[in-house]
């Protein structure tokens, strides 16, 4: 058996690419199969992955805040969901959701600015905003934790 | 502001820049009131500098998750209609979690 190395790049400009009687002119994102991970272009997707569990956990946060108004049973019903085992591992994946979103947001925001788009300084940045990331998190919850005890 | 397109760039960013602290600070206050009473949390949400700071907090995540969960939308739903009907949605949405949220902590400071 003869293996071949395919290259499963596009091979057209992404600008190019439409959808089969797609009424819009714009141009269309590729689809997200096409592309050759890295774990630099995966940053990119991550952004927007994180981003949309973001807006959704923004549903816990007015849970909160709603539950709070209305009066203590509903305070200690939430309360108790989000403590219970499957209400902190939901909280702790949001929490590095977050935390992903804003630390690659600020990377995003350097490179507005002008800086650090170099290919290595690319790379660089992108460990940084994973281990920044999982170290924001890693630090709210052991103090989280420390804190209650629970 | 110069157009559509330059205004949602500005925006975005604004609200990314103001939401920086603003999340940083929720962090650390949530891990201080996780385990808090009723009375005790609603003490603490109706302190006028919570109370500021998680308003301005709810407007800007609400107005920059419209504006991410929009170019989503754009990039992904190619059928105009579905498209109109997505945007919308994510309005909807945008506008539900800021109104329920800015009530609640408007209420519990004139409750607490």
């Amino acid at each position: 058996m003869s293996e071949t190395v395919t290259d499963r790049r596009p091979q057209v400009a992404a600008s190019t690419i439409r959808m089969e009687g797609a009424p819009r002119t714009a141009p269309l994102s590729p689809h997200l199969s096409i592309w050759r991970w890295t774990p630099v272009n995966l940053t990119s997707i991550l952004h927007r992955a994180t981003g949309i569990a973001n807006a959704a956990g923004a549903t816990l946060l007015a849970a909160w805040f709603a539950s709070g108004a209305i009066g203590e049973g509903a305070y200690e019903a939430v309360s108790g969901v989000l403590g219970s085992p499957l209400g902190l591992l939901v909280l702790i994946l949001f929490t590095w959701s977050v935390m992903y979103h804003m630390t690659n947001g600020v990377r995003h925001l350097i490179w507005d600015s002008g800086h650090m788009l170099g290919k290595a300084q690319r790379g660089v940045s992108a460990y940084t905003v994973y281990g920044l990331s999982v170290l924001f998190t890693a630090l709210i919850w052991i103090a989280a934790f420390a804190m209650g005890g629970n | 502001m110069a157009s559509k397109a330059t205004s949602h760039f500005v925006m975005q960013r604004l609200t990314a820049m103001i939401q920086v602290p603003l999340v940083i600070w929720l962090a650390i206050s949530t891990v201080a009131h996780a385990r808090d009473t009723h009375a005790e949390f609603m003490d603490w949400v109706a302190s006028p500098v919570t109370a500021v700071l998680l308003i301005v907090l709810i407007l800007s995540i609400s107005y920059h998750f419209r504006l991410g969960l929009g170019e989503v939308a754009d990039d992904y739903v190619h059928e105009g209609g579905r498209l109109k009907l997505t945007q919308g949605l994510i309005v909807a949405y945008a506008a539900v979690i800021a109104v329920v949220s800015l009530f609640s902590v408007i209420a519990i400071t004139l409750i607490a």
